[in-house]
This record gives structure tokens, sequence and C-alpha cells, in this order.
């Protein structure tokens, strides 16, 4: 009798006890926030508002570095860094080979494009072109048309590599080929340039496929451009769109093709 | 006296100009761009004046602006002043026009005339001062004769000693002494105060060597001077010339006997003696020198060798392996980064040489410890000085770093092809002009011309021309059979048949002995009447230094004029590289009777799998010759050909 009286009595006590424990766990968890938790919850707010603010940047900063650029590639000698100066500022220079690459903004209406001036020397056109390729949205292809007969393995090359970079690929939709010094006797038209440039693409894929393997682990970068079985053809590129203009860049009266293409560009 | 000035951008711009006489500047642009082709764009810039037909042209680099400036004159005269004048000129216009340099308006125009024509002036007439003054004699100090040690000029002959040291040189001996002895007690004294630098200790140890070493010359001598007094020794030379011409007047015709010279000996002819050879007369028997069997059993102990019994027992079991040190990893540079970054919190720090050459000289060692070789790893360094003398760094950049990059931007511009490289479309050109495309192959010996040769052939049969191998190598032993064995295994692995019937391999060969480049230009013609498409020229290996051979090779190369003079080096090659390219460039050069001398065209770096990252060979010799690596050879087997990258390549050097 005794034991069953102290049963119930016991059960009560045992759920008066985890009432009182409860409750107590819940005064203690509030009395702990109080004191050392502020700090940790302070700590983890301030880390967290730390990172939103960090992937809004970056948000901010990816968006910011989209393409917004022009190259002007090309030969050595072929008038590029003549173009530019007519281009962004408007007045003819004397020039030199160019050693080091120069930029600056091309305005039409309220957009503005970035212009890059790449140098053509062999040794450095490429390290400068591999800097600027991602920010470009379109390629000016510069060329001597009074020298294309004689140079027009060395143009293919460059153009050839130009247009198979990965990058440009992705990123760049018009390329325009500009057959420079117009205003000298034996230049020759954009057709022919065109036609010429063509026959020497397609000889090019071939050994540029059949080249040898490089010494480091990078791998090739000679995608076949064009179309398997046909001639190559500049409209079998699609999505890049390759045009042919004529020009002159000294003097600001013959630069009307370039000018209403940048326009359409930006 | 100059006949042209230009300030110019790296960008291209010119952005003022000076042409003292009329049309000039059509002239002087072209030279300024042969200029800027060869000498800035390959590194060289050691060498000061660059000529361009018959005009000079100097240069200096503003690297704070990005600035060239260019003085064009003739080349007969030989202007001293230019040096200083470009410094001086470059200090006035920096100044003059420092904001719109900076903000990068290069479209104004420069107003430039007036302080020219004055900076120029004042160099003109320093240098017409300079030349009317007589050209003083040399003080002692500055004479050669001082430098040298006493003892050096002490003349023996016969055993007396003839002195021909005046007594004011005495002193002045003298007082050098005294000067080395202080000097050497100084050096002492600094060397037992310091004791951290390890290189200034030893320095100081060289320096008191050598000083010791004069000393010691000094102090024989100063006792033979004091011996030995002036008008003695005037006598006794007055009185043997007298002697002489005493002996010369009395007999006349009588052969000029000297009696200080040793009587001659005299051939005694004695009765022909019978020669003893060596094994001579000996039979089987003497020759034998095997031990004899019973002598075997019994070995004779080398008299010096005491046994180590501590040593039994170390060794069994299996060979323990090596013990390998990891190499400590250049961690330090991160902590240089850190502290350099902080220092460059600071603002925008202009290089100087000071801060720069703790680095380079590291640098230069790094690449001569990658196989470069030291004179070019030194001109190298020196080019990358140059161009960052002046320069302003960012604020978050450290000098370390500013120089690597400008070291790595050095070595891709040097090892980029400074042409188009694409062997099967020049030779589909050839095809079109109804000639074939000759290679020759030239190096030392036994760095793997014939077999890369069968590798670049292989390649060419992939492709689908048809190859002629021309065996010029008719000095080796085995040479002909060798190219012979290549022939049969590759006409095996791409049979005619496969090719519409055409053997696709051939070998040209007429035996040993005979001339290399009658074999070369009869292989020509034979290939270009039988419809092949490359000629493949085998010479055989020859020392740079051995007259006659690189004679015979400049004869191949100017007879044949191939369209391709590749050479063969091994990336095995340290500093020997160097002499190796700049003899052979120069015997092609030199024994060629043509205006403008075929050199060599492009490099094949062989062995290249024997190397690990140590590729300082290919920098070498792309330095010395200024052309591309065109093959580069991994292996034995004939698909161990690859393609120079680059960026690879220079990642490896400077890791």
């Amino acid at each position: 009798m005794a034991e069953t009286v102290k049963e119930p009595v016991m059960r009560e006590e045992i759920k008066m006890k985890k009432r009182i424990s409860i409750k107590e766990t819940i005064n203690n968890m509030i009395s702990n926030l109080t004191e050392e938790n502020l700090m940790v919850i302070q700590v983890v707010v301030a880390v967290f508002i730390g990172l939103v603010t960090l992937v809004l940047l970056w948000r901010l900063v990816r968006s910011s570095s989209k393409r917004q650029g022009v190259l002007l590639l090309g030969l050595c000698e072929s008038g590029k860094t003549q173009l530019f100066s007519q281009l962004c500022h408007s007045t003819d220079v004397i020039s030199v080979t160019s050693i080091k690459e120069s930029s600056a903004q091309y305005t039409v209406g309220k957009k503005s494009l970035t212009v890059y001036d790449i140098p053509g020397h062999e040794r450095i056109r490429y390290t400068l072109f591999d800097k600027v390729k991602k920010l470009a949205r379109g390629i000016v292809f510069v060329v001597d048309s009074s020298s294309i007969q004689k140079d027009v393995r060395d143009v293919a090359e460059f153009l050839y590599t130009a247009l198979c970079d990965g990058v440009v690929q992705s990123g760049v939709r018009r390329v325009l080929v500009v057959c420079n010094k117009q205003d000298l006797t034996l230049a020759r038209a954009a057709p022919l340039i065109q036609k010429t440039l063509e026959k020497e693409m397609n000889l090019l894929r071939e050994t540029r496929a059949s080249q040898l393997q490089s010494v480091g682990e990078g791998g090739n970068n000679n995608n076949f451009l064009g179309r398997q079985g046909q001639d190559f053809e500049f409209s079998h590129l699609r999505p890049i769109k390759v045009e042919f203009v004529e020009a002159v860049a000294k003097g600001n009266d013959k630069l009307g093709p370039i000018t209403n293409w940048l326009k359409q560009l930006a | 006296m100059l006949d042209f000035f230009a300030v110019i951008t790296k960008g291209g711009l010119v952005l003022w100009y000076f042409e003292d006489a009329a049309q000039q500047l059509k002239t002087s642009i072209n030279a300024i761009n042969a200029l800027i082709r060869n000498v800035v764009l390959q590194e060289r810039g050691g060498e000061n004046i660059f000529s361009h037909g018959s005009l000079a042209l100097k240069q200096h680099v503003d690297n704070e602006f990005d600035l060239l400036f260019v003085a064009v004159y003739q080349n007969i005269l030989q202007l001293s002043y230019v040096d200083k004048f470009l410094l001086d000129i470059q200090r006035e216009f920096t100044n003059c026009f420092r904001e719109q340099l900076r903000q990068g308006f290069y479209n104004e125009r420069f107003n430039f005339g007036t302080e020219y024509k004055r900076i120029l002036k004042q160099a003109e007439s320093l240098t017409k001062i300079i030349k009317a003054e007589p050209r003083k004699p040399r003080t002692f100090e500055e004479s050669e004769k001082s430098k040298k040690t006493v003892n050096s000029m002490i003349k023996h002959r016969g055993g007396e000693q003839v002195q021909t040291k005046k007594p004011s040189k005495k002193k002045e001996g003298k007082s050098k002494k005294q000067e080395c002895n202080n000097n050497s007690k100084g050096s002492q004294a600094e060397e037992v105060g310091e004791d951290e630098d390890e290189e200034e200790e030893r320095e100081n140890e060289d320096l008191v060597v050598n000083e010791s070493a004069v000393e010691e010359n000094k102090e024989d001598d100063v006792p033979a001077l004091n011996n030995n007094d002036e008008n003695e020794l005037d006598e006794e030379t007055l009185r043997r010339n007298r002697e002489k011409m005493f002996v010369k007047r009395s007999t006349p015709k009588a052969a000029k006997v000297n009696s200080t010279k040793s009587p001659k000996p005299t051939k005694v002819k004695k009765g022909k003696k019978g020669t003893v050879w060596d094994l001579g007369g000996k039979d089987s028997t003497h020759l034998d020198y095997s031990s004899k069997a019973g002598d075997s059993t019994r070995f004779s102990l080398r008299p010096d060798f005491l046994p180590d019994q501590s040593q039994i027992g170390t060794l069994s079991g299996n060979v323990r392996d090596m013990d390998m040190t990891k190499e400590e990893s250049k961690k330090k540079t991160s902590s240089g980064g850190m502290f350099s970054m902080l220092r460059g919190l600071v603002g925008g720090k202009t290089l100087t040489e000071a801060d720069v050459t703790p680095v380079l000289d590291k640098l230069k060692d790094h690449l001569i410890g990658k196989n470069v070789a030291s004179d070019i790893a030194g001109k190298l360094t020196q080019s990358v000085g140059d161009q960052l003398k002046g320069k302003v760094i960012g604020t978050f950049e450290g000098v370390t770093s500013t120089v690597r990059k400008t070291l790595t931007n050095s070595l891709v511009k040097l090892l980029t092809p400074g042409r188009r490289l694409d062997i099967l479309r020049d030779v589909m050109e050839a095809k079109n002009s109804g000639r074939p495309y000759t290679m020759a192959f030239c190096g030392v010996n036994g760095v793997g011309k014939s077999t890369n040769l069968a590798k670049i052939t292989f390649w060419l049969i992939e492709n689908n021309l048809r190859v002629m191998i021309a065996a010029c190598d008719t000095f080796r032993a085995g040479a002909v059979e060798q190219l012979r064995t290549h022939t049969h295994h590759l006409n095996a692995l791409h049979p005619p048949e496969k090719h519409h019937g055409n053997t696709m391999v051939h070998l040209f060969e007429q035996g040993y002995g005979k001339d290399a480049s009658g074999i070369a230009r009869h292989a020509i013609d034979f290939a270009r009447k039988n419809n092949f498409d490359v000629v493949l020229i085998d010479t055989a290996g020859r020392m740079q230094n051995n007259e006659p051979l690189m004679k015979a090779l400049a004869k191949l190369i100017m007879v044949n004029e191939p369209d391709l003079t590749l050479f063969v080096g091994e990336a095995l090659v340290g500093n020997e590289a160097v002499d190796q390219l700049v003899k052979f460039n120069r015997a092609l050069a030199d024994h060629s009777t043509l205006a403008k001398p075929q050199k060599i065209d492009g490099i094949l770096l062989s062995k290249f799998d024997t190397i690990d990252d140590k590729v300082g060979a290919a920098i070498s010799m792309t330095y010395i010759t200024g052309q591309p690596i065109v093959f580069i050879g991994t292996g034995q087997t004939y698909t161990d050909l690859r393609r120079l990258d680059v960026e690879a390549v220079v990642n490896a050097l400077m890791i």
C-alpha cells in the first residue's frame, strides 16, 4: 500500500520535474543567449551580410566586364595605328611600328565602344591579343591592299588564328576586314581580296590540322573552320559574320563603311 | 649634324620630330621601323648603335611614360655626344610636357623646337671644346706600367739581372708597397670585424691574397733594387755591346758564334743499328699474361688494404633507397610578397637600379640553374633591368613580381617565332612552282641529325608528300646504311600500294668519300625530275672550330640554297650552345660569296625528353640566332616529334 501511494507521488514528482526541467532549460537558454551567444549571433549576422555583399559585387563586376571592345588586328604596316587615330581622335598621325597596345573610347550616339590597337609584329601580337580577346565584341582586321599578293599567306595565317580561337568563337559575332590603302595604285579591290583569302584559308585549314602536337600540355588550337568537303568560304563561318570593305585610313572621307559597321555593332 | 630626331610613343605615334634637311621624314621613318623591329623587339638592348644603310640610329627608352627617343645621323660621322644628348632631351621633354604625357593626350601639338635647338647647341659646343683640348699624356697612375708588378718587368738574360727601373720609380714602388700594406691591414681589420656577410669576407680574402702576393713580389725585388746601382748597370751593358761590335767587325763572314749559346750537340754517325721491337722475338708463351692455374687460388692483397671489420653485415638484405632531400621550395617569395604589398600600399613606387638589381641577380642565377648559357642570362637580365629603370609600379605590386613578370614577357617574346612557321604550306608553295622543297640539317657530332631526319620524313609521308633523302654524310661509317634502314622501314609503313604506286621515300646516295655538295645538287635535280616534293639533306657532324669542314658545309649551303637550313642542337647542351651557333653562323656567312649569305634559318632541339625542366638551351639558341625553334625531338621512335609550345617552356623555366 505504501508503495502504490508512493508511485503516484513519484509520478507526479517526475512530471513536475520534467516540466520544471523544460522550463529550466528554456530559462537557461534565454539566460545563455543574453550573455555569450549574443557575440556568436553578431558574428554570424555579420558574415551573412558580408557574403551577400560579395555576391552582389561579383554580379556587378561580371556584368561590367561585358564585351565592349573592338580589336584592331593586322600585319605590321597595314595602317592600324593610322585608322585608330582617325576613328578615335579624328586626326592624321605620323606613325611608326607600334610596340605596345593602345586603347581609346569611340562614342557613337549614346553608346561607346573601346577600341584596342594591337601591334602587328609577329612576336608580340599573340600575347597582346590573348590579353584583350575576352573583351572583344567585334574584330576589325586591317589588310594592306597593295601588298596582298605577297603577304597573303601571312595575312591568312593571322586571320585564321584569330578566327579559330575559342574565346573569339564564343563571344565575337562580327568581323570586318578592311582593305586599306586603296589610294595606292596597286591596291586590289575587296572582292578580289576576299577570294584570294578564301583560297588561302582553304589550304591553310588542311596544313593546320596536320600540324605536330605541341611539346607542352596545351592542346592544339586548330579548329577546322568552314564545312568539311566544301571549299572554304567566309559565309560558312555562321554565326560569325565576316564583311569586306575598302578604306583609306588617311584623311577623314573614306571611312564611311567602317563607321557604319561600328554603329551597327554598338 | 643630326639628320633627324623623333620622340615616339610605344603605341607608335610620333609626338614630335625635327628634320635637319628636307625630305628626311620618309627615309627616317623607314630606318626607325627597322630599328624597332630589330633591336627593341629582339631584346638586344646591349648594342647601342643600329646602322641601316648609310644611317646610324641611337635610341633611348623612357619607361615612365613609355616613350622612345631616336636620333638618326649619317653613319660616317662618329658623334660622341648622342648618348648624353638623348638623356638631356628626355629630361627636358618630360619636364615640359609632364601633365600631357601622364594623361595620355597625345594629339596636341608639342612645341619643343626651341629647347631642342638649345640643347643641341650645348652638346655640340661641349664636344668642340673637348676636341680642341690637346690630348694630355697619361699620368703615371693611368699608365699600364704602374699596374704591372716589378717582378714581371725584370728581364733575365743568361743569368744576369738587368734592371731598367729608374730611382724615381723606385721611390714610387716603395710608396705603393706602403699603400698595399695599409690596404691589407685595413682589409684584415674589416675581415675580422664582419662575420655576417660571407661574400664580403671572401672578397676581402681575395684582396688580401692578391695584395700579399704583390707585397711579396715587391719585397723580393726591393733588396735586388737596393743592391744594384744604376750606373753600374749601364756600364755593364755598354761593355757587352762593345764586345759584340768588335766580334762582329773582326769576323765579317764567320758564323755568329754567341758565347752565351750552349754548343750544339754534334751528330755522331754510328753504324746502322738493328731496331729492337717491343714484343719482337718473343713467342706466344712469353706473351701469355694470364695467371697460371696454380696461382689462381692465392690472390695477392694490395699492400695498403686494411680490412675494415665494421663494414661486415651492414649491407645485408635489400639495397636501401636513396636519401631524397626535398629541395626547399621557393616559399620565401610569398613572405616577401606580403611585405612588399604592405610597402607598396604607401603609393606608386618608382623603380631604381638598387631596387631591381638584387632581384635580377637572383633571377639570373635561377636561369643559369635551368641551363641557360651564363652570358645570355646576364644579357637578358640586363635588358630587363633597362626596361624597368624609372618605371612606376602600382600600389599592390611588389618589386619581385614586377621583375618576374617583365622577365617572363621577355622570354615569351624571345621564343615566339618572328615569322610564319608552316612547313606544309611552304612545301605546297614550292610544289606549285615546280621545284622540291629542300631542308638541310647541320650540327656537331652526335646530336641526332639522322634520327630527327627520319622522324620528319615520317611526318611528311603521313601528310602524303614524297620525300627524297640525300645522304651527304660521306664520312661517318654506317651513315648511308643507317639512312637506308630508315628508308626501308618508312616504305614498309607507307607502302607504294597505298599511295597510287609511288614510293614515298627514296634514298639518294653515292657511297662514301665523295663531295657532299655535289651529291646534294644531284639529289635535288633527281627529285625535280621525278616529282618528289621534299628533299632532306643529311650532312656529317662537324665540330664548330674545324675550319675545313665548316668551309665544306658553307659551300654545300651556298651551292644548293636550301629553303630551310636547320641547326640540330641537343637540349642537354649548356654554354657550349653559344659557341656552336656563333661559329656555325659565322662560317656560313664568311665562306659564302653571295651578297646576302644564307645563315641558319631554324633550330631543331633534339633529346628534349632527357631534360625535365632545365629547358634553358632553347633560350640560348634562340637568343643567339634570332631564329625560331621549328621542331623538338622527344625520343627515338618515328612519332617523337613535337612543335614548340612557348607558354609551357617559359613556365617550366620560371618555376
